[in-house]
């Protein structure tokens, strides 16, 4: 097999994980934004809230992501209320316990974000909601939130492209993305140099697209800082 | 108490901390008043204007708009509105135009006027953009209608302020300094739009620095000081003749600059 033969073929096995890379960067990152947002809004309303947050951000964010998933996908079997839950034959596949991990830890970054955002919103902009009648859900849905997840979106997207990387870790729960194959390719090859440069390759294309995307979607959102009238 | 007042506040103290800005400030505008409200800065004029549709509240005295009394209920000793419902009705009963403008910079200047109207006050989309627009018309903003409020000058701002106000069909409008945050040329503009607001008889109450303006189109003044209302009348009284030195003191010294 020639040098390039074997190029295309590593990396039309890798493309086979592309779709559960792809999945679990989606799901956490979706999950994770509700999350985030239901955490920042939490914590700016209620003291108990904003303890209880703080510690879940302490702990997420203060730990690896790898011990996480290990902690989710070795360590929640060993509780007998667990295992005899209506969850658990989600909680026993590799793919629910990454995803899981990694929406839970990207929650954690999330609500930091957020929350600067909402602390970013003018106090003014929010009065002018207040006299005009509107409730504090109409207040948070057509105002605050809009503001706030304007102001967060650069931030936001680099843990966007955090999380692309940080789906490579569902590999050491036998998930076969990316990563996953790279390690079964390399383990029936030997060749270590070139298959993670393709893997590599690919995590560098999606975040390119990624960040193409991000940055569209903030001059589509933000049109009142061009620089041209509208 | 009558329908035919907007807008009366009874008997309000406030404070902030160990400051207490406002010492029992009883005023009522009735339908068709344009109130001025004079004083020197510190003298409480915002805090009672933003009593008003309880941007800050009160510890004691009460506010009614259109006839109603918001109710209020002590919550761990923090006295606050029993009930945040009638708070926000009465409030979009309102019109309030901020110093600093405040208008959402995320949205046009359209989409500033309709928002309210739409989303508190559900009247049918269509309707609402028609009657925005005749509105930015009156204010001379037509033009603006799709620009953001970052690509337009203060006075533009303000103006499209008002027109957010105006497209609640407010009960009164609340000004509080409309103009003092702008550039000296573009004050004028402003006034001139609140003027005409005047000669529709709007109910209104207006915290304003501009002594000649508020002789023009007030049909009452007000001299605060010190979180009291100082003196009170007809504009010719407050502007022209005041009783009390201080009120005549400050009077002058505004005019004049
Ligand atoms: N939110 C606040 N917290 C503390 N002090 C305040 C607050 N708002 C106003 N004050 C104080 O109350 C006094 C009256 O303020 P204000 O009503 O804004 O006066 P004016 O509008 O007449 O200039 C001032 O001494 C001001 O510093
Ligand atoms: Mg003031």
């Amino acid at each position: 097999m020639s040098e390039l033969d074997f190029l295309t073929d590593t990396m039309s096995r890798l493309l086979t994980g592309l779709p559960i890379t792809l999945q679990l960067a989606a799901l956490s990152v979706s999950g994770g934004l509700v999350l985030a947002v239901l955490m920042a809004v939490a914590r700016a309303a209620s003291r108990p809230a904003e303890w209880l947050v703080r510690g879940y951000v302490f702990v997420l964010r203060g730990t690896p992501l790898l011990l996480q998933i290990f902690m989710i996908y070795y360590g929640l079997g060993q509780f007998a209320a667990v295992r005899d839950s209506v969850l658990w034959p989600l909680l026993r596949q590799p793919w629910w316990c990454a995803l899981l991990a990694l929406t839970l830890n990207t929650a954690a970054y999330g609500s930091e974000i957020v929350r600067g955002g909402l602390n970013s919103v003018p106090a003014g902009a929010v009065e002018a909601a207040l006299v005009a009648g509107m409730s504090r859900f109409t207040l948070y849905r057509r105002i605050v939130l809009p503001i706030a997840l304007r102001q967060a979106l650069p931030a936001y997207g680099n843990e966007l492209v955090i999380m692309v990387k940080s789906t490579s870790l569902a590999s050491i729960v036998t998930l076969m993305e990316i990563t996953g194959i790279a390690y079964a390719i390399i383990s029936e090859t030997y060749r270590a140099l070139e298959v993670f440069l393709c893997a590599g390759a690919i995590y560098l294309i999606l975040n390119f697209l990624l960040t193409r995307a991000i940055a569209a979607l903030e001059r589509h959102l933000n049109p009142h800082l061009r620089r041209a009238a509208a | 108490m009558s329908e035919d007042i907007a807008v009366a506040v009874t008997g309000l103290h406030k404070r902030f901390g160990a400051l207490e800005v406002l010492k029992g400030v009883t005023l009522a505008a009735r339908t068709g008043e344009a109130i001025a409200i004079i004083g020197a800065s510190g003298s409480g004029k915002s805090t009672l204007l933003r009593c008003i549709p309880l941007l800050e509240v009160p510890e004691e005295g009460e506010v009614a708009i259109a006839g109603e009394t918001v109710r209020m209920r002590l919550r761990r000793g923090v006295r606050q509105p029993a009930e945040p419902a009638q708070v926000n009705r009465l409030r979009a009963q309102l019109g309030f135009v901020f110093q600093s403008f405040n208008l959402w910079h995320h949205m046009t200047v359209l989409q500033n006027v309709i928002e309210a109207p739409i989303h508190v006050q559900h009247r049918p989309r269509a309707d609402v953009v028609a009657e925005a627009e005749s509105i930015l018309e009156k204010v001379g903003m037509a033009d603006k209608r799709d620009a953001y409020p970052a690509h337009l000058s203060g006075g533009q701002q303000q103006r499209a302020a008002i027109a957010r106000a105006l497209a609640m069909r407010p009960r009164a409008l609340l000004f509080d300094e409309p103009t003092s945050a702008l550039d000296p040329e573009l004050v004028g503009e402003v006034l001139l739009v609140i003027r005409d607001l005047a000669e529709e008889g709007r109910t209104m109450l207006i915290v304003t620095h501009e002594m000649a303006f508020a002789a023009e189109v007030s049909t009452h003044a007000v001299f605060l000081h010190d979180g009291r209302i100082e003196e009170q009348g007809p504009p010719t009284q407050i502007f022209r003749d005041p009783t009390t030195d201080r009120c005549r003191q400050f009077v002058q010294r505004h005019l004049n600059r």
